[in-house]
């Protein structure tokens, strides 16, 4: 993995599942961004100091913080974040986009999908 | 102007349609009912709305699809999505389109009295500042395309001497201009004018 491969910036991906996490870390490289893995929010603060950062994919249910506080640090840091998940109620899903997440994938979701998204952005 | 609320209701289930009409009207709003966003589209004129209850899925033009459609003419009521639960991708785009809320059936009464009752409130409180928005508009358009750049300009601050030099005309024909559009926007004095300018580009983003 050279620089010269993989730049495109890169994804801070927040994922407690290790076997998502692996599957979307392999994905969003294949297409060129580097991909900074977290199992949770301990460390994204630190994570998202890292000026190559142009974008936060976070699953919208973990551990140890709300969505919220997902965005509110990722705000602080102007940071497009795409919020995935299941079984959240439609009412969570809009929510989050109305408080400024730029999108919520419903698990499972086409790979393309995420892909467009982060070109996009 | 105190008029009573007028809920739209468009939806292709009938008894959907019907117990929306009944549970609204039950709760003191009248409603109009569609049974399809082209049944709604065919008619020329509408009552103005304060508020749409659309349905998401629907034979024909669906509801995401009238609300583009309403959007780019404008329409400025607030539109409450009806979804199913599996329709979170279709609920997402049409919240980040500038829908005003949804509801997941099946729902429940009080949650839809609930939320059509907040989107008249909202529609009513920036109903006067649209009126005065389009109002201004209306006076803008009055003006020629010539007072129109005097205008811009003198809303930038201008001079009539600077903005005889930018336009190329004399001195004398931007006074004329000018008065022709402190008197179309019914302006009192320049810093009037330039309020008015501002707070339409303001909207107009």
């Amino acid at each position: 993995m050279t620089n010269s491969k993989n730049n495109k910036g890169t994804v801070v991906l927040i994922e407690p599942d290790v076997s998502v996490r692996d599957a979307l870390t392999v994905l969003i490289e294949g297409e060129s961004w580097r991909v900074n893995c977290l199992d949770d929010c301990n460390d994204l603060l630190a994570a998202l100091e890292d000026n190559t950062v142009v974008a936060v994919i976070s699953e919208s249910s973990l551990p140890d913080c709300t969505p919220q506080e997902v965005l509110e640090r990722c705000s602080r840091f102007s940071l497009p974040v795409i919020f995935t998940g299941h079984d959240l109620p439609l009412q969570g899903a809009v929510d989050l986009i109305r408080q400024g997440a730029t999108d919520f994938l419903d698990k499972p979701f086409p790979q393309s999908r995420l892909l467009d998204l982060l070109d996009g952005l | 102007m105190t008029q009573e609320p007028i809920v739209c209701i468009i939806d292709d289930d009938e008894a959907i349609r019907e117990s929306l009409r009944l549970l609204l009207y039950a709760g003191g709003l009248s409603s109009f009912v569609y049974e399809s966003a082209d049944r709604f589209l065919e008619e020329e004129e509408h009552p103005t709305f304060d508020c749409m209850l659309l349905d998401m899925r629907m034979p024909g033009t669906d509801g995401l699809e009238l609300f583009k459609i309403l959007n780019r003419k404008h329409l400025p009521y607030p539109v409450i999505f009806i979804t199913g639960h599996g329709d979170i991708p279709l609920a997402v785009s049409a919240i980040k389109l500038g829908a005003y809320d949804f509801l997941t059936k099946p729902f429940q009464d009080g949650e839809l009295l609930e939320k059509v009752r907040s989107a008249i409130d909202y529609y009513q409180s920036s109903r006067e500042h649209l009126l005065e928005l389009q109002d201004l508009q209306t006076r803008v358009d009055s003006c020629t395309p010539r007072e129109q750049d005097v205008m811009r300009l003198l809303a930038k601050g201008l001079p009539n001497k600077g903005i005889a030099e930018t336009l190329g005309i004399s001195p004398r024909t931007v006074e004329i201009h000018r008065a022709n559009v402190m008197d179309k926007m019914a302006a009192d004095s320049l810093p009037a004018l330039v309020r008015m300018i501002t707070m339409l580009e303001s909207e107009q983003i």
